[in-house]
């Protein structure tokens, strides 16, 4: 892709500091160059970002959407979609309170122990005073400063410092990359930032403590984060509260770059809401994240659990470009009722003694489908590198389905790479033999469930490893008796 | 490219009855509207048939071709050259053996009906066989009956560019037992492009035992396709051994299409020198208490490529289903490459499914081990690499033809002097 399309664009009257009154006027449904420069006027970015959007929602205009998923759904309509909602527009559809919103989603809470107020947020009800986070984020945020520690939205990264931003953008996802990546090139609204500098170990989980204020962050998001050399940072997103959104297309892009020696570890709870258990409304998330260890030494590391969404389609995938780098993923995703996720992970063995492992555990319940797909490449230079890929499929119901598609290429003799993937129904005995022991139909199958995905539970930090083995649980009701 | 006029003026030659020409110009109709398969599609992305486009390919001409010696085959042969049967040796009736052109007749006749040409599915190069193939060779077993001696079908190419499109129609009846082994080679100093097709039907209760054997010449290109549809408690065990070829690709499709039935697939691959072999399996689980096993060795050397592309599906209700599922391979140069791609489809909730795939290099401790014990590196090497494939082997003791098989398979294994660094 030239520059040369893009010029009419940046000639057309409306220029990135050209003042309006944005809030007064709601943007358009659809999408086109004025949809996007007006997102970037709004937001005030710098002009290198305009052309960045321009250039990719060119690139997507060649693009057509990917059918090969083993996923189902409605034609998305991307002209009807509104591509900036800004957050007083959208009130008007909001609940007004509690009492107005979906009592399933507040009995879902209440097993969850999410506090009172929190709920109200995460219901999406048009809240006043805002949850006492901010105050708790402004001490975080000072202690972080003091290490030099950048953590911040995606919009204040882009006018705090855009060099970075420059540097890394697109730099392990470019914008010409997938048609769902390049969707949100052109048009994402925010997201989250990190910048850990050279030999700095941050200190706390971050983002842990602002799982409420990220909700703003639109359906279009955009997350970079870049350890420096030696820094190591660990990574939160998302909750275990299942969130209710009106947006039903969600595309977002995360980034990662690990120089040399640092160390990223990321984890993931999606919750997003699943639909109806007839299979009606639900999330499509699809969502491009990848990490590059740039550096010799580098480690990435993706934890996710994946329990929400109508549609999930990921891959967090690792680019072990530097020697002895390490990748890692491990996941966990459940399928009830209607509910089809398509997911998996893609290591790139480039440098030397690379290692990554693959951990993939897919429970099907319901009318669930639940699909693997996944890439080992070993490249004709990376001299003794190993992956071992484990993929469980656990089975829940006649009606529900579960694949395994891996991909694997070799081009280096010495490599090692091993993969092993089973598919079976949940033990009878098992089941019989726990209920001998005085346990519920239920609690047994958690109990089993919670066996199942302990590999990659373990990953996950101590807190949240405790919710998700709830949300597991509440996730699985009246999936078996 | 190949023009259109090289099929037209191929199927020009074949002296069909009329009750068949319509189908035949059909089936090159739907051909020539897709084309050879292209690297976008999925099944196809690992190898290029774009080499075929740029060769004088042609329909064999009467009489060019000289017969490679036959070697000797022990049991019942017929024997292929440019897709003309030249040479019979057999003592079974032409009711049980015999060329598919004389067993069909005018009319496709009732025990076929159900099968024949639909078995084989409508992918365009299945379309091309349909549309090309000659005098083929069809074996049908009386339900009852077990065959004593293995069938061996030989197809050999001797002229050069020649395309050849070999046809197979196997019908076992019930009860029925047999040993058929198909084998495909070529004057190794020509190119040549064979594509043949393999319907086979066992009814309930009937045992099949299939080897089949690429051994074709280092610059032809071999696209074959085996469908194999099974009754109840039927069986199908294949050994599949792919030891040359510029470009080999074996497709298999198999139906578990009543309860009980049983499947064992082996196979064995070697992609040496600059070739590219692919071995793409379905493996379809459509009625409950269906089992199958597949074991795979595969190994590259040289600037080779092996492709292991395998998918089981196990399909909505089909209960108590087993499927196992292995993929070893070897990497024996820094130019080789290995692709493997075992998947699951599970649609049902009561089965026990699952695939390993491995890929690695030769186990330096073990060689180490033989070493010391006072075997030179190169004879250690060879001797691991043997271990290796025989797992895969275990059909050739049931069928006793380990005798006849072992030398063309030592000599197919990759030279051991291109294994030391």
């Amino acid at each position: 892709m030239g520059n040369l399309d893009l010029q009419p664009h940046f000639d057309n009257e409306y220029r990135w500091g050209f003042v309006t009154d944005i809030e007064q006027e709601p943007f358009p449904q659809g999408l086109d160059g004025a949809v996007i420069r007006r997102i970037s006027a709004t937001k005030g970015e710098p002009a290198f970002m305009m052309e960045w959007r321009l250039r990719a929602y060119q690139h997507w205009l060649t693009l057509r959407e990917p059918t090969w998923a083993t996923v189902q759904h409605p034609p998305i309509h991307y002209q009807d979609i509104y591509y900036y909602a800004a957050p007083k527009t959208a009130s008007g559809s909001k609940p007004k309170s509690l009492a107005e919103v979906d009592p399933q989603l507040l009995a879902t809470y209440e097993k969850l122990g999410i506090p009172l107020q929190e709920r109200e947020a995460l219901a999406g009800v048009a809240v006043d005073a805002v949850f006492d986070s901010v105050s708790v984020a402004t001490t975080f945020k000072d202690k972080l400063e003091t290490l030099g520690i950048v953590f911040c939205s995606f919009s204040e990264a882009v006018r705090e410092h855009p060099e970075l931003v420059r540097q890394y953008l697109g730099s392990v996802v470019p914008y010409t990359d997938n048609f769902f990546a390049s969707l949100n090139s052109a048009v994402f609204s925010d997201g989250s930032f990190v910048y850990v500098p050279k030999g700095v170990n941050c200190p706390m989980e971050l983002s842990t403590y602002f799982r409420i204020n990220a909700s703003n962050s639109g359906q279009f998001e955009r997350t970079l984060i870049i350890a420096d050399e030696g820094a190591s940072v660990s990574y939160l997103e998302g909750c275990t509260a299942p969130r209710r959104d009106e947006s039903q297309l969600h595309a977002a892009v995360v980034e990662l770059i690990a120089l040399k020696d640092a160390r990223i570890k990321y984890s993931t709870v999606q919750n997003w809401y699943p639909g109806d258990a007839d299979g009606r409304g639900g999330i499509f998330n699809f969502v491009t994240k990848r990490g590059e260890c740039r550096g010799d030494n580098a480690h990435i590391s993706w934890t996710q659990v994946e329990t929400g969404s109508a549609i999930t389609w990921k891959y967090p995938s690792c680019i072990l470009r530097g020697d002895n780098t390490v990748g890692e993923f491990y996941s966990v995703a459940l399928t009830n009722h209607h509910q089809q996720a398509d997911t998996g992970s893609k290591m790139i063995h480039i440098g030397r003694n690379t290692r990554s492992t693959i951990v993939s555990k897919g429970i099907s319940a319901g009318h669930g489908s639940n699909a693997y797909r996944g890439l080992v490449k070993v490249l004709a230079g990376a001299e003794n590198a190993r992956n071992h890929t484990r993929c469980d499929s656990l089975l829940m119901s006649p009606d529900c389905a579960a694949h395994t598609f891996p991909y694997i290429e070799v081009k280096n003799p010495s490599a090692k790479v091993e993969h092993e993937a089973s598919t079976s129904k949940i033990g009878e005995d098992q089941l019989f033999y726990l209920r001998s022991r005085g346990l519920s139909e239920e609690d047994a199958v958690n109990l089993i469930v919670n066996g199942f995905c302990k590999e990659v539970l373990k990953e996950l930090p101590m807190e949240f490893a405790v919710e998700a083995q709830k949300l597991l649980a509440v996730s699985l009701e009246g999936a078996v008796g | 490219m190949i023009t259109p006029t090289a099929y037209r003026d191929a199927l020009s030659q074949i002296d069909a009855p009329n009750s068949f020409a319509a189908a035949r110009q059909a089936a090159l109709n739907a051909f020539l509207k897709t084309g050879l398969p292209e690297s976008r599609q999925e099944d196809w992305r690992y190898i290029s048939l774009d080499h075929l486009e740029r060769m004088p390919l042609h329909a064999p001409e009467d009489g060019l071709g000289i017969l490679p010696a036959l070697e000797d085959y022990p049991g019942a042969l017929l024997a292929y050259l440019d897709d003309r049967l030249v040479w019979q040796d057999t003592s079974l009736p032409p009711r049980v053996l015999d060329t598919l052109e004389n067993a069909i007749g005018d009319g496709i006749p009732a025990w076929a009906a159900e099968s024949f040409g639909s078995l084989a599915g409508t992918a365009s190069l299945t379309q091309l066989n349909a549309a090309l193939w000659r005098e083929g060779a069809c074996l049908r077993v009386p339900a009852g009956e077990r065959l004593r001696q293995p069938v061996f079908l030989r197809f050999a190419a001797a002229e050069a560019d020649v395309m050849l499109y070999p046809r197979v129609f196997v019908h076992m009846a019930v009860g029925a037992d047999a040993i058929l082994v198909e084998h495909f080679l070529g004057d190794p100093s020509i190119e040549y492009w064979q594509n043949p097709v393999a319907e086979i039907v066992l009814e309930a209760g009937a045992r099949l035992t299939h080897l089949r054997i690429i051994e074709d010449s280092n610059l032809a290109t071999h696209t074959g396709l085996s469908a194999v549809h099974l009754a109840r408690d039927s069986s199908y065990r294949a050994l599949n051994l792919t030891l040359s070829g510029q470009v080999a690709r074996h497709e298999l499709n198999l139906a578990l299409a009543e309860a009980g039935a049983e499947a064992r697939l082996d196979g064995v691959f070697i992609a040496a020198g600059r070739s590219r072999t692919e071995q793409h399996l379905r493996i379809a689980h459509q009625a409950p208490h269906g089992k199958s096993r597949t074991h795979y060795c595969g190994l590259a050397d040289g600037r080779g490529r092996g492709v292991f592309d395998a998918r089981v599906e196990v399909q909505a209700h089909a209960d108590g289903n087993d499927a196992q599922q292995t993929s070893r391979n070897l990497l024996l140069s820094p130019h080789a490459e290995i692709d493997a791609k075992p998947q699951l489809e599970i649609y049902a909730d009561d089965v026990k499914c699952s695939h390993s795939a491995t890929v690695g290099s030769l186990d330096e401790n073990a060689l180490f081990y033989l070493r010391s014990r006072g075997i030179d590196g190169e004879h250690a090497r060879h001797l691991l690499m043997q271990a290796f494939i025989d797992e895969a082997l275990g059909l050739l003791d049931d069928t006793g033809l380990r005798d006849w098989l072992m030398p063309r398979l030592l000599a197919g294994m990759p030279r051991v002097q291109s294994l030391e660094p």
